[in-house]
């Protein structure tokens, strides 16, 4: 007999509750078996919609839930017992589980029959992708709370999902991915076991709750070696560090979101062929399988999908399960010795890696030194150098570039998703109108409570679930604990990292840039900063590094920053040049805001560019508000980029 | 820009002479010594130590600080310029990013471009268009050092070296030199395990090091990361900056330690723009590479040729 199929999930939400709930209904309805929540940017750091810095992003990257009424509109007609929900959250993930419990509360429904996970990992946001709050001991003791709540009161769920993804994403290489991933998951753990909160039994099925949620390249054998080591090194760790004696605890459970870094913009039908290899690399070894799927679409290098994409990516996964022989053997690469060499060696390696950071006392400390940030944007660097120059080939962008016209972009929208431009309007009317119907009393005492707990160090799961009851709002939830924990600055990890080697590119670039300096006596000034929410911040990295190896003074002003502060730093540090990054579909209104206030602060004069997934229909409307360029994934060539901001800056 | 607008606090003409300054145009120089008169005002506290120390948070805290006792802030912060490309990343900032739209708060970032002491030249100069402008308390974040070559830091009212604990079994990382110029230290992140330890080696380290009368430095603990929050150890720390100050900007020496800044300063122009003569003098003759021909080529020894550049500027 088949085996079953792993779960199909999309990652899908926008707009509002509504227009996600019936997004959700038509993917199921087309034979998806479980639901991939997103959230926008404002749910995931912790803001109302009607908050200042929420504003441009309400509804662009995801659904905004800001009360529990909201949550009700995303389940409508969805009974949760039967569904199986995986919600991408994490600065904010054990508030989004109160608000589901509370659901299910309110209905009727026994809280204990709930399936899915809240991802809840802090590492990889503190090291990749940016949606942290607090600093990391109360983040992390909020995710050890996760698994001592779940455990006792909602055993099918999966308390969190420890994400190598997002550091491939940042540019981890396979061993990088194994070794960080691994010391995360024991970060986690090790905080359950020493807040002394659950007894042996209990703990050894926190062990077991433990769950992955990993990322698949385009080099897939390598990648079904990788999850044989992931498979290989949790049993062994499980087994030696925690004395887990029972074989399905050890097991090395895990969810896929296949790789979107090799996602090109030229040639975008290409990615369609890219998706489905990085799918068999985790679906070919049964001994290795995923649990849980989630497939990117062609599109994504150009703008956020539409559900038409999403559900092509859907097909791919039920035309690979049901047409084909994939599930009907046993494991296929047992005992072969090419496999197993690889398999050795990549264990070897992140052992080694992993030894090292459990020598700066484990992910903590190597997070708190900035180790493994730096590891990263190295990475990330080697690789933006070696598709430069050439040495790694990535077919239609350094390699096979002339081709015919596509016509999958040829349509009217472009090929690409139009978010609901009056969704942020929405979302606002929503959350006003729970406020205006709670008790207030009853929500100002539930936030009290939380408080309270927070402050003890005491459990805050219940406290937060009162809370979603009395219709406390996301943003009320998260700054009352910001009040008490205080918010988180994670390293950069800039400092060691450098981009431009000594090939010719590079040197001509350089000797540019002297010879200005010598003409001008100036030295070329440049502001680079993420305005909004978004905090994927490898773009924004890069091009700082990167402009700095060409001789630039570059001043990097982080994530999260409203554009008022990047106009007033700009106009502070007399730049020549502000570079925006922008991903999360927000660049029209958050680069306007940017020129507007520079142009109050009397810095007009200073060009502004943007980097990011920008549609090309955008472009013309972006410089028509006053933005000089636009770069995005299509402009690959780093030396190129910092030739361009150079001319800029004169 | 006109001197009664930088006079006045606008921002972006204090900005642009700062600019101009670190670019060391001749006429912004010009400008500079017109603006003197108007300074000596501000408090200047110096913030040194170890790469990683959390000078930058506890710059931030200082920030909040003195922003609720009403002051205006100035800050420099200055971060290592690549010896390779001649670029700098100055990141400094990100970690003081929640000030950047308060008015009453300028913050300032440069690049060593090859100076050494772990501040860029023009430092100084910045502080001084920074006083002319109205902010009366300026702090200046140098690179992290872990090295003697903070002299320079003299030209500041209070040092404040911080540190960490477990840099390593003991605590050379805070060199004999980063411990002579300070009148304040810091133990920061000191719920780090280590820290008594560090407070004693530090403790040990003065006493060693004090001949006849020990030198009167307090040391402090903060967890700058908490910001104001009780137990955070900022309002100690600005406590011990306003002892230091009572004690000796407003105790009976205070007129010669004034003398000492302003030698200290006036010594390190004086070093400065030699070393520009000489290095244009150098490149009259071809430059250094040249130069060191002629004493490998044995058409002279390298001390005459010494003095006989340094004679010519």
């Amino acid at each position: 007999m088949a085996d079953a199929p792993w779960i199909f999930r999309t990652y899908a939400g926008h707009s509002s509750a509504q227009a996600s709930n019936a997004l959700y209904r038509q993917n199921l309805a087309a034979g998806q078996t479980g639901l991939s929540i997103a959230f926008d940017l404002p749910t995931q750091c912790g803001y109302d919609p009607d908050d200042a810095i929420a504003r441009p992003e309400v509804g662009k990257v995801g659904v905004p839930i800001a009360s529990i009424d909201d949550m009700h509109a995303l389940f409508e007609g969805i009974p949760l017992d039967q569904m199986n929900t995986s919600m991408t959250i994490n600065g904010t993930a054990i508030w989004l589980l109160a608000l589901y419990v509370g659901v299910a509360r309110e209905r009727g429904t026994d809280q204990r029959a709930l399936r899915g996970t809240i991802q809840n990992d802090i590492v990889k946001e503190y090291l990749a992708r940016g949606t942290y709050i607090f600093p990391p001991a109360p983040s992390l003791d909020l995710i050890a709370e996760s698994y001592e709540y779940c455990v006792a009161h909602m055993p099918q769920w999966n308390p969190s999902n420890v994400c190598s993804y997002h550091l491939q994403e940042a540019g981890a290489t396979p061993v990088q991915e194994l070794a960080f991933a691994l010391a995360d998951a024991l970060g986690v753990l090790d905080r359950v076991a020493a807040r002394q909160r659950v007894d042996d039994a209990a703990f050894q099925q926190c062990v077991g709750r433990v769950s992955f949620f990993v990322n698949a390249g385009m080099r897939f054998v390598e990648e079904m070696c990788k999850m044989r080591a992931f498979t290989r090194m949790w049993d062994a760790l499980c087994r030696e560090r925690y004395g887990v004696t029972d074989p399905k605890l050890r097991q090395f459970r895990y969810g896929v979101q296949v790789n979107s870094l090799g996602l090109t913009e030229q040639q975008p039908e290409n990615n369609a062929w890219r998706i489905l290899i990085e799918a068999l690399g985790v679906t070919l070894s049964k001994d290795a399988r995923c649990r849980a799927l989630q497939l990117p679409t062609w599109n994504e290098a150009l703008s956020l999908p539409r559900p038409w994409d999403q559900q092509w990516s859907l097909r791919l996964q039920q035309v690979l399960a049901f047409e084909t022989d994939l599930l009907e053997y046993g494991d296929l690469f047992t005992g072969n010795p090419v496999i197993e060499a690889k398999v050795t060696a990549l264990v070897d390696g992140a052992t080694a890696e992993l030894a090292k950071i459990e020598a700066m006392g484990g992910i903590t400390g190597a997070i708190d030194t900035g180790y493994c940030k730096k590891e990263l944007v190295r990475s990330m660097a080697a690789r933006m150098g070696r598709i430069e120059r050439g040495e790694q080939i990535v077919v239609g962008v350094n390699k096979y570039v002339e081709a015919l016209p596509s016509p999958l972009v040829g349509g009217s929208d472009g090929g690409v998703f139009h978010a609901d431009p009056a969704a942020g309007d929405a979302a606002r009317a929503a959350v006003a109108a729970t406020r205006a119907r709670r008790d207030p009393a009853r929500a100002a005492a539930a936030v009290a409570a939380l408080v309270d707990a927070a402050t003890r160090g005491a459990p805050i799961m219940e406290a937060s679930i009162a809370c979603a009851l009395a219709r406390v709002t996301t943003g009320e939830w998260a700054q009352a604990l910001r009040d008490v924990w205080g918010e988180y600055r994670a390293e950069t990890g800039i400092a060691g990292a450098s981009i431009g080697g000594a090939s010719d590119d590079w040197q001509a670039l350089r000797t540019r840039v002297l010879a200005r300096v010598d003409a001008t006596g100036r030295r070329p000034r440049l502001l680079v900063g993420k305005p909004g929410l978004d905090g994927h911040s490898n773009g924004a990295e890069v091009i700082a590094v990167a402009a700095r190896d060409a001789g630039f003074e570059v001043i990097y002003a982080g994530i999260r920053v409203s554009a008022a502060a990047i106009a007033q730093t700009a106009v502070q540090e007399a730049v020549d040049l502000v570079g925006l990054s922008i991903l999360s579909g927000s660049h029209l209104e958050l680069a306007s805001a940017v020129v507007d206030e520079l142009r109050a602060r009397g810095g007009g004069d200073i060009p502004v560019v943007i980097g990011g997934t920008v549609p090309a229909h955008d472009h013309a409307e972006l410089l028509r508000r006053g933005v000089s360029r636009v770069f995005t994934p299509a402009d690959y060539k780093l030396s190129d980029i910092v030739g361009a901001l150079l001319d800029l800056c004169c | 820009m006109s001197l009664q607008e930088i006079l006045d606090g606008n921002v972006r003409a204090g900005a642009r002479l700062m600019r101009d300054l670190d670019d060391r145009r001749p006429e912004a120089l010009a400008v500079l010594k017109q603006l003197y008169p108007h300074t000596g005002k501000a408090y200047l506290v110096g913030i040194t130590g170890n790469p990683g120390a959390g000078k930058s948070t506890v710059v931030d805290s200082l920030i909040a600080h003195y922003r609720q006792a009403g002051e205006r802030v100035g800050v420099v912060c200055v971060d290592p310029t690549s010896p390779f490309s001649g670029g700098a990343i100055l990141g400094d900032r990100i970690r003081m990013q929640r000030h950047a739209l308060d008015p009453g708060v300028f913050i300032r970032s440069l690049a060593t471009r090859g100076n050494l002491g772990g501040l860029s030249r023009s430092t100084f100069d910045v502080a001084h268009v920074l006083d002319a402008m109205g902010y009366t308390r300026i702090l200046i974040e140098t690179v992290g050092v872990g090295q003697d070559e903070v002299d320079v830091m003299k030209a500041a009212h209070t040092t404040v070296v911080v540190t960490v604990p477990g840099l390593g079994d003991d605590i050379q990382a805070i060199k004999s030199g980063l411990l002579e110029v300070a009148d304040v230290l810091v133990v920061n992140k000191s719920d780090r395990e280590g820290a008594d330890r560090t407070e004693r080696d530090l403790l040990h380290m003065l006493d060693l090091r004090a001949h006849g009368e020990r030198k009167a430095v307090e040391i402090v603990r903060t967890i700058a990361t908490k910001g104001l929050a009780e137990g955070s150890g900022i309002r100690e720390l600005a406590m011990a900056i306003e002892a230091h100050r009572d004690r000796i900007w407003r105790g009976p020496d205070a007129e010669a330690r004034q003398l000492g800044r302003t030698s200290a300063h006036l010594a390190e122009l004086v070093r400065a723009l030699l070393a520009d003569r000489a290095t244009k003098a150098m490149a009259e003759r071809g430059g250094l590479a040249q130069l060191a021909r002629r004493v490998a080529d044995q058409e002279s020894d390298p001390w005459t040729l010494a003095e006989n550049l340094v004679a010519s500027v």
